[in-house]
């Protein structure tokens, strides 16, 4: 029996450029990546949609026509992703973790009771043998 | 036989020539083939980490900081704004140690001189204008002491709701040339500052601690300091900004460079 597609919205800027060929790994694992390449464009299709996944970068820019002077907005969007039912949030990023590690704590501790699966990923490893496959893994249940 | 030395060398110095009229002409060009080029070889490398290749991991690496070394060709709010972005990234990549000893050195001090570099091409299409002195400006002296004092409470970066709306009061209120150069001031004071406590025999990255990014401030920058911030003041004008009257329409266009003809 074929395994359930699972749909996933992957938002980076660097989604349809440098990362475009992760998009193809991760369809090898059952899963449709929706696109977004700003925090305004994630939002609006998280609303939309439902998504049981969210792959985001925590260097997100604000819209399309502005980037904001804010440098982590991945963070904004993962909070927004959790109110909105997202299960599995997975950041792939440049931003290490000590750098945002008390955000990340908090975010995982409001979500506990909801039983949000968070997950990091550095940016710079992922063409790192098993890297892409554990990201994939980390966006199912 | 020289005649087809002389048709070859000819045809190399005419084809190096077109590439410099592109470069300079129409430089978006020549990025977009970059970013081409850069595209590819990020698929190359995706395809030999598949085959399990060793190098590709570094690979990618380099070619992440690569994507991120943009030069400046253009100067409107998106495009500057999605570069700052971009050095931001890049900032975050170079700080990392080097995979190993003989990998090449990363310097993450070229952030600054990448943003030096927009700011020196955004201050070349500045337009002095009166109508943006609606308020009085905050000297280099306050700017930093403000740093100072957030770095003693610990506070680092606001909300983003927060940070939105002052990036929205930005947009509403058009910074003045003279606040511009109070900001600039302030960065170099304080680079001024450092450059006389952290020796002159430092390497690019010497001072970078194990886990990654910049050593904490020294503890008493003082000694040595060529220049103080006491008694500095921003220019004398009557109402504390752009001082000039507004370039003439066109004005721009005056010179080659695009600088505009009139300059506070």
């Amino acid at each position: 029996m074929s395994e359930q597609v699972i749909e996933v919205l992957w938002a980076d800027d660097d989604s349809r450029s440098l990362l475009a060929p992760l998009k193809r790994r991760l369809a090898r694992h059952n899963l449709d990546v929706v696109r977004a390449t700003n925090y305004a464009q994630a939002l609006a299709l998280l609303k939309e949609r439902n998504f049981p996944a969210l792959l985001v970068d925590i260097i997100l820019p604000r819209a399309d026509d502005r980037v904001g002077l804010s440098a982590y907005r991945g963070l904004d969007l993962a909070r927004d992703a959790a109110e909105l039912g997202v299960l599995y949030i997975t950041f792939l990023t440049v931003v290490q973790p000590s750098e945002v590690d008390t955000e990340f704590e908090r975010l995982k501790a409001d979500y506990k009771k909801k039983k949000v699966k968070f997950s990091y990923f550095d940016k710079t490893q992922l063409l790192e043998p098993g890297t892409r496959d554990r990201i994939a893994r980390s966006l199912k249940p | 036989m020289w005649l087809y030395l002389v048709i070859i060398l000819v045809a190399f110095c005419v084809a190096v020539l077109i590439l410099l009229i592109v470069r300079f002409v129409q430089p978006k060009l020549i990025y977009a083939i970059r970013q081409a080029v850069v595209n590819i070889m990020t698929n190359r490398a995706f395809l030999d980490a598949d085959e399990e290749s060793e190098e590709a991991g570094e690979a990618f690496r380099e070619l992440l900081a690569h994507d991120r070394r943009i030069e400046a060709y253009d100067y409107d709010e998106k495009y500057v704004t999605v570069r700052v972005h971009k050095i931001r990234q890049l900032y975050r990549i170079l700080i990392r140690k080097p995979p190993h000893p003989s990998a090449k050195a990363r310097k993450p001090q070229e952030c600054i001189v990448e943003l030096a570099d927009l700011v020196g091409n955004l201050g070349w299409h500045v337009t002095p204008d009166k109508k943006f002195n609606y308020h009085s400006t905050v000297e280099a002296s306050a700017i930093l002491a403000f740093i100072r004092d957030q770095i003693e409470k610990g506070v680092h970066r606001l909300g983003t709701r927060e940070a939105d709306e002052v990036d929205d009061w930005f947009v509403s209120h058009p910074i003045s040339i003279e606040q511009a150069i109070e900001i600039l001031n302030a960065a170099v004071f304080a680079l001024a500052y450092r450059q006389s406590v952290q020796g002159a025999s430092a390497g690019p990255c010497d001072d970078r601690p194990a886990g990654g990014g910049d050593a904490p401030a020294a503890e008493s920058p003082v000694a040595g300091r060529p220049l103080g911030l006491a008694g500095y003041r921003p220019h004398d004008t009557a109402e504390g900004g752009d001082a000039a009257e507004p370039a003439p329409a066109g004005a721009a266009e005056s010179d080659p460079g695009g600088r505009p003809a009139a300059e506070d």
